[in-house]
């Protein structure tokens, strides 16, 4: 046992003492004992969400032996204020300004501004920006972070101030102009966070909670740090899981030795795929059957990509798990690697899946997981009749989620011998069905508990942890955690498909008459999400443009690199990123405006989306058509707020070696998958009126609890704070396929739209007998009554008294669910505005505007909060973002200092505006928001990139030497066209 | 035991200068350095971003020093700025200091930034993924320029050597006795792009970084030109 020794320090405000060891770090001292405002999200310094204040100054917590504080003060978010007291004015202003998304890094980043409004009451918006450097956020893109210090300054200042509002203005859709407040058209060039601006059409329905900006239900617990998340609250006698990963691309395990492991004290369990059954199964969190294949096994004897599982171990001390990884002996015999998927193809290249148990790979040989061939129309007769044909690639790379909160889980027998997995997954009913048969155990035998989740962007649609887990609770009858670390989440865990993008576009007379995308995708080492993705790819990249004779092929390609997933775009990310472009090179090339080239093409109310019932997603899909979509009046918006046109020809005649540009790109996305994705939700009345909402959707950080529950109390005609909201548990809450696809807005929220329709069904019925009336129907539910049309009313209370207790004794209560067979997508303009420095390659990117049609906003402010961060996610992917691996299949950018994310100072000015339309199919004509803002950040760099220079670049990221090398061929040699674009 | 992390800094007065000597102690915090009012912009500015206000919270001289790659342009700026490093034994430029192999870390006392000499011109330049990542190369440039004439010039360099941050030592020397004309900045230019022995990776390639050390080096050449105007 190592020694301790007595350190007293000054914790928020009171001396306290702690036994530590020379080497614990603060963080873990502090969260050991409860202080688990503190978080956890790296093992290297880089993210900053371990902040505490030590004499009022930020520091690492991480990076901090506990020894080395004694005598000093400490704050933690803790300290700010106490349960039961107000909140500090940080901590009120972050609720207010709807700064908290996930918020995991939300304790660090309110101790940074402490501490920075202490020492400068009235700091600049660059201020505010360079302090907040020191703590990342993977969700906000830091405008509301920003808006929220400055509201923090002034009310700790005295001065009178609000804050998370949003403008609203009337506006047809077919105005020529709109009346558009002038800060949105950023004269200014600053990049002071704007309230979101909402364009409703006259004729939008009214309503009374949906559409405002409710603050988020969950705001309170995490502004003041309460224990969340899955790693908060931790089992009496919990053991510490680790992983011992392979420190090869591709290897044999030839023998593998836990002698020495086992028998350290202290350790309890190690095991390796001698120890557990084979079962071949696909990890990716997805409806079942879940799509082929099956290549992967809890435990291998094979290697097939640095980061891969060899062994775990569970371990009395995380230091003495640690100890038990090194002690076991592993023999490798060393197989070549192959890290390309073109490569992979060849012939002759190394068989990265030779084991003869996997299910459902295509061409194993080859390395090919899928061969996918669809199409609609004549596609070759009619290039045949097109008056040009037109080709381009593009290239896409391999980026990580980086959600701060690392995947973690904790397993433990309950009371009744079931398994309980408590882990910080999207997909809680999935992940369920999918472990039961890898640890032999039926699916009533296990829960699934959610907590809250530190962010997911998809990589959390994976089943990673949880079989793991369970196995090691099953050997030791213990509690066990395990958590990823920091180097894990970009060895082991997942990313977005690395893509190659070949496009061939026919046009006659103007129009877009044939297309053919052939698709490579580079799944890694492990097929998980390589169809769907590589289908929803192919779908949003042809459909968006939706030429009537259009050819889909896909090859997906297995590598010696870390499997990749489900990432925010999903695919068609990567594809319109490459039709983005080639539609602006054809316009260059045929000589017509960029705008009016792809308005003319660009998929149009009423239009059948020719490629719907091939292109499902894992299946065949279904037919459908677009029924609501505002992208004219989008893009009509951007072009007067961003001055296009006059800055786009102004900025073609610079000279210099500083130069602007602006770009455009359109795009769209889904709501869901069509006949395929399912959400149900309870709604269960309690004695005061207020109901229990019960849902199996998994709220990441999106605020998707908040605006469910404001449909909910939009029907049941109650304030939001009456809904105590749960989500979710497989114990208690109902069945939803989870948070992914874009589905939580229109499929959960169509079952709690259905749900809330049944209870209020009910509601009238029993105050009916209460009022003595015999027409329920004519009752209206609003400000918890249920008011008659002659004025007569009963309080929601008073119904819930009288049916629970009272008259026809019942549970006011239902279930209901919801699926859909369309999938209506959102559509928007992303603009881009740079300045690019001819003679480097650096790229500044000064603002960027969406404006976006998601249907009805169901919440202005948590809208808007999904599109900055999805913004700020995309602008990585375009311009830094890239996981890269030496020729041994090394990752290079295991940290975030190579692998670089935005911080808060760089970010450019995000605008967002909402264009409202009323989705037939959706609740109170609403579709989904959270990927669409991924898509179209890199085609509008690459457009303005090309305003500004005349050059193109057609793969990401957009690095200075990148540009630097597009630029100095352009000089050297004219190919800005001719290199990938044919007439 | 970690080093406790102190906040004071010496300005000794010195007449007839714009910034002043300047003594910091080994075991201050970067963030001292970086808040105090006497400290020239150009060592501020090299603390940050990328180095953020927790690393400089956390960080001492001594460290900064020791373990370049933590702050290295602010370690060029130390060097462009002609540190003289105080240890036990004695006193040496940090240049010298840097290479020494035997240098004990609780050995350095001090770092004496000496006063700014009348006619000095600095100036910096980068070339970076994004504005707020570690450059990829930099320099930092101080040049003594008496009667339009340079003096003395050190050009401190991050990303350019396999050092974190070092001067061009060869190409520096070329400046000393010339006017800062376009053809003296041009060959200093190459002269560096010649002498540097940049790493090839992932987030810039030898030769773009070549390419890059000449633009930057232009660049704050000519900064520096247009000051002595
Ligand atoms: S910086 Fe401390 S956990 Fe990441
Ligand atoms: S809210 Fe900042 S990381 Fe999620």
């Amino acid at each position: 046992m190592a020694e301790k020794t007595n350190v007293t320090l000054t914790l928020n405000n009171e001396t306290i003492s702690f036994a530590v060891g020379e080497k614990d770090r603060l963080m873990d001292v502090l969260r050991a004992n409860g202080y688990v405002s503190v978080k956890h999200g790296c093992e290297t310094g880089d993210c900053g969400v371990c902040t505490v204040l030590l004499d009022g100054e930020p520091v690492r917590s991480c990076m901090l032996n506990a020894v080395d504080v004694a005598g000093r003060s400490i704050t933690t978010l803790e300290g700010l204020s106490r349960r039961g007291e107000p909140l500090h004015p940080v901590q009120q202003a972050f609720a207010d300004s709807g700064a908290v998304q996930c918020g995991y890094c939300t304790p660090a980043q309110m101790l940074t501004a402490k501490a920075l409004l202490d020492k400068n009451p009235n700091p600049t918006e660059d201020e505010i920006r360079t302090a907040m450097d020191s703590v990342f956020c993977r969700c906000t893109g830091y405008v509301k972070t920003v808006a929220a210090i400055q509201h923090a300054g002034a009310l700790l200042r005295g001065e009178e101030a609000t804050t998370g509002e949003y403008l609203e203005i009337v506006a047809p859709p077919d105005a020529k102009t709109i009346d558009l407040p002038d800060i949105y058209r950023r004269r200014d060039g600053g990049r002071n966070p704007l309230p979101p601006l909402v364009i409703t059409p006259p004729d939008m329905p009214k309503t009374n909670i949906v559409g405002k900006s409710q603050k988020k239900v969950d705001t309170q617990k995490l502004v003041r740090g309460y224990p969340v998340f899955t790693d908060d609250v931790q089992p009496d006698g919990m053991l510490y899981g680790a992983l011992l990963t392979s420190p090869h691309a591709h290897a044999i395990i030839k023998n593998i030795d836990t002698t020495e492991a086992k028998a350290i004290p202290g350790v309890h369990a190690v095991l390796t795929y001698k120890d557990i059954p084979r079962v071949p199964y696909a990890s990716g969190g997805q409806s079942y059957p879940n799509p082929h294949p099956y290549d992967q096994f809890s435990l291998d004897y094979k290697v097939r990509h640095e980061g891969d599982r060899v062994a775990i171990v569970a371990a009395e001390t995380p230091e003495l798990a640690q100890k038990a990884l090194r002690a076991i002996k592993v023999e490798y015999e060393v197989l070549p690697a192959v890290l390309n998927a073109e490569d992979a193809m060849k012939e002759g290249a190394p068989v990265i899946h030779d084991e003869p148990d996997a299910v459902g790979i295509h061409d194993a040989k080859r390395n090919i997981v899928h061969r996918l061939e669809s199409g609609v129309g004549d596609v070759d007769a009619a290039f045949a009749e097109a008056d040009h044909i037109f080709e381009g690639e593009y290239r896409t790379q391999k980026q990580q989620h980086t959600h701060l909160e690392p995947h973690v889980c904790i397993s433990y027998w309950d009371e009744d011998d079931r398994l309980v997995l408590r882990s910080s997954t999207q997909v809680p009913f999935h992940v369920r069905r999918m472990v039961a048969p890898l640890i032999g155990l039926p699916v009533k035998r296990i829960r699934v508990v959610k907590p809250r989740l530190g962010g997911g962007f998809g990589n959390k649609q994976e089943m990673l942890l949880e079989d793991l887990c369970a196995h090691l609770t099953i050997a030791t009858g213990r509690p066990v955690r395990m958590e990823y670390t920091r180097k894990q989440e970009f060895t082991s865990s997942r990313s977005r498909h690395p893509n190659i993008i070949r496009y061939k576009i026919g046009v006659k007379d103007g129009k877009v008459t044939a297309a053919d995308l052939y698709l490579i995708g580079d799944t890694g080492a492990y097929g998980t999400h390589g169809l769907t993705v590589q289908m929803v790819g192919g779908f949003k990249g042809l459909t968006l443009y939706n030429a009537p004779n259009s050819r889909f092929v896909s090859d997906v390609v297995y590598t010696n690199t870390p499997p990749t997933g489900a990432f925010r775009g999903y695919g068609a990310t990567q594809c319109q990123f490459g039709i983005e472009v080639l539609m602006e090179e054809i316009s260059e090339k045929l000589g017509l405006d960029v705008v009016d080239f792809k308005r003319n093409n660009w998929l149009k109310l009423g239009e059948p989306m020719y490629l719907a019932r091939k292109l499902g997603e894992g299946r065949e899909g279904f037919d459908q058509m677009l029924e609501s979509s505002g992208l004219e009046q989008c893009v009509n918006v951007a072009l007067q707020a961003t001055d296009f046109y006059r800055k786009r020809e102004a900025y073609a005649k610079q000279k210099g070696t500083k130069r602007k540009g602006i770009g455009m790109a359109v795009q769209m996305h889904g709501s869901g998958i069509a006949g395929l994705d399912m959400a149900a939700a309870t709604l269960k009345m309690n004695d005061d009126g207020s109901f229990n909402l019960q849902m199996g959707a998994t709220d990441l950080g999106t605020g998707s609890d908040t605006i469910l529950a404001q449909m909910a109390a939009e029907v049941l005609g109650i304030p939001v704070e009456d809904l105590i909201v749960y989500s979710s548990d497989t114990d208690f809450t109902p069945f939803d396929t989870g948070a992914y696809a874009s589905s939580t807005t229109y499929i959960s929220g169509g079952a709690v739209r259905n749900v809330a329709e049944k209870i209020k069904k009910q509601i009238q019925e029993h105050a009916a007998l209460m009022l003595e009336m015999d027409n329920p129907d004519a009752l209206e539910l609003r400000d918890r009554k249920v008011i008659a049309p002659d004025g007569r009313s009963v309080t929601l209370a008073e119904v819930a008294l009288s049916s629970l207790h009272q008259q026809n004794q019942h549970q006011i209560m239902a279930t209901a669910s919801h699926i859909s067979y369309t999938s209506p997508p959102p559509v928007a303009t992303q603009f881009a505005e740079v300045e690019v420095d001819t003679e480097t390659g650096e790229v500044t990117v000064e603002r960027l505007l969406m404006v976006v049609d998601a249907g009805r906003i169901i919440n202005p402010i948590t809208a808007a909060g999904q599109v900055e961060g999805g913004v700020a996610q995309a602008l990585g992917l375009a311009r830094s973002e890239e996981m890269v691996f030496d020729d041994e299949g090394r990752q290079l950018t295991t940290t975030w200092g190579p692998y670089h994310v935005y911080s808060a100072s760089e970010m450019p000015a995000v605008d967002v505006i909402f264009v409202q339309t009323n989705e037939p199919s959706g609740p109170f004509g609403a579709k989904s928001i959270s990927e669409i803002a991924m898509d179209g950040v890199s085609p509008s760099i690459v457009s303005a990139i090309h305003n500004a220079t005349g050059v193109w670049v057609r793969q990401l990221p957009l690095t200075p030497e990148r540009v630097w090398r597009a630029i100095h061929a352009a000089k050297t040699e004219d190919v800005t066209m001719a290199e990938a674009v044919s007439a | 035991m970690r080093e406790t992390v102190t906040n004071k800094i010496y300005v000794l007065p010195e007449n007839g200068t714009s910034y002043k000597q300047l003594i910091l102690p080994a075991d201050v915090s970067l963030q001292a350095v970086y808040e105090a009012a006497e400290v020239h912009p150009m060592l501020r500015e090299s603390l940050g971003t990328p180095v953020t206000w927790q690393v400089r919270n956390e960080t001492s001289v001594r460290k900064a020093v020791l373990s370049p790659q933590l702050a290295p342009r602010f370690v060029a700026a130390l060097l462009a700025l002609s540190t003289v490093a105080e240890f036990g034994d004695g006193e040496m430029s940090l240049e010298a200091y840097l290479r020494r192999t035997d240098t004990r870390p609780e050995a350095l006392i001090a770092l004496h930034v000496p006063a700014e000499v009348r006619g000095r011109v600095m100036a910096e330049s980068h070339v970076g993924r994004t504005p707020a990542d570690e450059p990829i190369v930099s320099v930092r440039a101080a040049l003594d320029v008496q009667n339009d004439v340079v003096t003395q010039a050190r050009l401190a360099f991050t990303g350019a050597f396999r050092e974190s941050a070092r001067i061009a030592a060869e190409a520096s020397k070329l400046l000393s006795g010339k006017k800062l004309d376009d053809d003296t900045i041009a060959r200093v230019a190459q002269a560096v792009s010649e002498e540097v022995s940049p790493p090839d990776d992932f987030i810039g390639s030898e030769e773009y970084r070549r390419e890059m050390v000449k633009v930057v080096t232009r660049r704050a050449l000519e900064a520096c030109k247009k000051e002595v105007k």
